[in-house]
């Protein structure tokens, strides 16, 4: 900015008014500062600006899962589409599933420091009552796909109960009995409620879940294509799969390739090209990029200063039966 | 109240807290939370259980003479539980599993039969006491030779003093010696002998074979099965879904011991299901079924009707899978349970 102001011959002052749009500036000396700053390709900070005088920084902080999954890299993208209308970016953290509590607040807060206007968070099971103070302070946050613990705060989440539940009775009603379901760690809360909608269709049938064979814990597709193997390879197999998302999903689609018995699976996620997987799939589907539309609308909300009860969406799921069958 | 005496399988379980994720490689050192020590079997569990809802217990089993077999003499002790029955031998090492237990994730257990394998039930006394409860026959090899003739001549011994006989059973590794017993033979010789039978599902699922049980209409005929195979008294576990509860007729209960005996006419002939009660925050599934077994024989020497003996069974188990105190239920007056 000194440089611009010697170039054109005028005060820092002069520059500072011109690049502020400041009407009252001389024409002629506002061409000539203009001239000067096309010449030096000078461009204002507007961050440092911002922290100068405490306006919005037109950042928000998205701290999200894995986003090599689709369904994550879907959220962020409904996310950006509204930020982008807003003339805000979005800084991301990525804090994956076995990364510990400790680095998730380590993300939040690092977020804060640079003073971001908000963020939007796919929390992790630990504790967040420690981030009332800084919602407190004016960094509104919005909680994208599960809902924190300890804190209640604006959240978006999907129907995962229902949304199993309707799977599974689909299963039932195809005269499914002996099921086998491979889920992730149940200190994930979107798993552990879907596993409580797979319990619920069961009892409702008189089914008895002790006899299903649930294992939970489940990360990788590699993983869940060794434990869907096991459970077909028992005595009494299960003739239908449950998988508690799309990874576990494809992971039991490897499993039954090799099976000459036909085997049905359902899967919480649809992904893509699922449409053209050799197996038929019932899977259970949300719109991901409309949740992350409005966390990031609900955030937007808050930022103009919206002092509202913390609103709780929870989005429907539909069933969607995809796939082909065994050749 | 009437005398129980709980016979066969005990053993320690020591589980390492785990951190999640954790898996074995092979060089690498990983640090995980303190060891928990918790002595187990069907003798600590199902006689703490019944001791803590105020039975008088004794026990007999079979421990080695180590510091594993100490801990568990001494957590015996504590906790009020008759141990005069108990052997210590110098010639195995006492039984114990190694739980792994990583958060969100199934267990494994790693076990090892030791002193187990001595128990022949000829150091039983069936002097001075009511009820003689066995557990778990799998994991007793001892036991099984000849289709379990020494399990039958312990239960003949019971009989002969108008004891009520009850036994529980344990899931039969494939793999073990156990899995090679012929389980339909063995049972169909001992149930005749065997008043009140209280096995999980999985027990059954890998004794006998049956797969084909997957709803309650299936499990309540199971347990009529073994009804009509010769006990008097069945309750089949299953796990969170609840336990089916069927009984014989009256003629049955006639030859079921000093306990049945009294209880004939409001026991007799039951088919029932009781479901399980819901468990707000699972501490462990550990001795589950064994607190359930200890519901059902609590209700039978307390005198209570058989959809009561139910009920207390599964409000036992659903205590125990919370981590509450089994001797904090209220459990004075069968009625408001």
């Amino acid at each position: 900015m000194v440089d611009v102001a010697s170039l054109a011959g005028v005060s820092i002052k002069t520059v500072s008014r011109v690049v502020n749009g400041v009407t009252t500036v001389d024409a002629e000396i506002a061409t000539r500062v203009r001239a000067a700053i096309a010449h030096l390709g000078f461009q204002p900070n507007q961050l440092a600006a911002a922290l100068k005088s405490g306006a919005p920084t037109a950042t928000i902080g998205l701290v999200i899962k894995d986003v090599s999954n689709d369904i994550y890299a879907t959220l962020m993208l409904g996310a950006i589409d509204v930020a982008r209308h807003h003339g805000t970016q979005i800084i991301t953290s990525v804090i994956g599933e076995s990364q510990s509590d400790i680095e998730e607040l380590d993300a939040i807060y690092d977020l804060c420091r640079r003073r971001v206007d908000g963020l939007i968070v796919v929390p992790g099971s630990g504790d967040l009552s420690g981030l009332r103070s800084q919602i407190d302070l004016g960094t509104p946050m919005v909680f994208m796909d599960r809902r924190p613990h300890g804190l209640n705060a604006d959240s978006i989440t999907v129907d995962n109960r229902g949304g199993s539940r309707e799977a599974m009775r689909d299963l039932i009603m195809r005269g499914h009995r002996r099921f086998g379901v491979v889920v992730d760690s149940l200190s994930i809360d979107t798993m552990s409620e879907r596993l409580a909608g797979i319990r619920d269709s069961l009892r409702e049938s008189g089914i008895l879940v002790s006899q299903s064979q649930i294992v939970t814990g489940v990360r990788a597709p590699t993983d869940a294509a060794g434990v869907v193997t096991r459970m077909l390879n028992m005595t009494a197999p299960p003739t239908a799969i449950f998988c508690g998302n799309s990874r576990s999903t494809i992971g039991a689609i490897e499993a039954i390739r090799a099976q000459t018995t036909p085997v049905a699976i359902a899967g919480f996620d649809a992904f893509p090209l699922a449409h053209l997987m050799p197996v038929p799939l019932t899977l259970v589907s949300y719109d991901a990029n409309f949740m992350g539309q409005r966390a990031a609308e609900l955030l937007f909300r808050r930022i103009g200063s919206d002092s509202r009860e913390p609103e709780h969406v929870v989005l429907a799921t539909k069933l969607l039966h995809l796939g082909g069958s065994l050749a | 109240m009437l005398k129980v005496t709980v016979a066969g399988h005990i053993c320690a379980d020591l589980t390492p807290e785990l951190p999640a994720g954790i898996g074995i490689v092979p060089g690498q050192l990983t640090n995980v939370g303190p060891l928990i020590i918790r002595p187990g079997g069907c003798v600590v569990n199902t006689g703490g259980d019944l001791a803590a809802l105020g039975v008088d217990v004794t026990t007999s089993g079979v421990l080695g003479s180590d510091e594993l077999g100490r801990i568990v003499l001494d957590h015996l002790d504590r906790h009020g539980i008759g141990t005069a029955n108990i052997e210590v031998s110098t010639n195995a090492a006492t039984s114990y599993s190694v739980v792994i237990e990583p958060p969100g994730m199934n267990r494994t257990f790693w076990h090892h039969v030791g002193a187990n394998a001595l128990f022949d039930g000829t150091s039983v006394s069936v002097n001075d006491t009511d009820l003689l409860h066995i557990g778990y026959p799998p994991l007793l090899p001892a036991l099984l030779p000849d289709s379990g003739a020494a399990l039958a001549a312990l239960l003949r011994r019971a009989r002969t003093a108008d004891m009520t006989t009850s036994l529980d059973m344990a899931v039969v590794d494939a793999n073990s010696p156990a899995g090679r017993a012929d389980w339909h033979g063995l049972l169909k010789r001992i149930l005749p002998l065997v008043d009140v039978f209280s096995p999980s599902l999985e027990d059954l699922r890998s004794s006998l074979g049956v797969q084909s049980i997957v709803d309650r209409d299936g499990l309540q005929r199971l347990a009529r099965s073994l009804i009509d195979d010769g006990a008097a008294v069945v309750m089949i576990s299953a796990g969170e879904d609840g336990v089916a509860l069927c009984t014989a007729g009256a003629e049955r209960f006639a030859h079921g011991g000093r306990v049945l005996a009294d209880l004939t006419a409001q026991w007799c002939d039951v088919d029932l299901w009781m479901p399980a009660l819901p468990v707000e925050q699972i501490k462990t599934t550990n001795g589950a079924g064994d607190a359930a077994s200890a519901g059902l024989l609590y209700g039978l020497v307390a005198g209570c009707s058989a959809p009561q003996a139910a009920r207390l069974a599964i409000t036992v188990a659903a205590a125990k899978i919370q981590g509450d105190p089994i001797a904090n239920l209220s459990l004075a007056n069968p009625n408001v349970v």
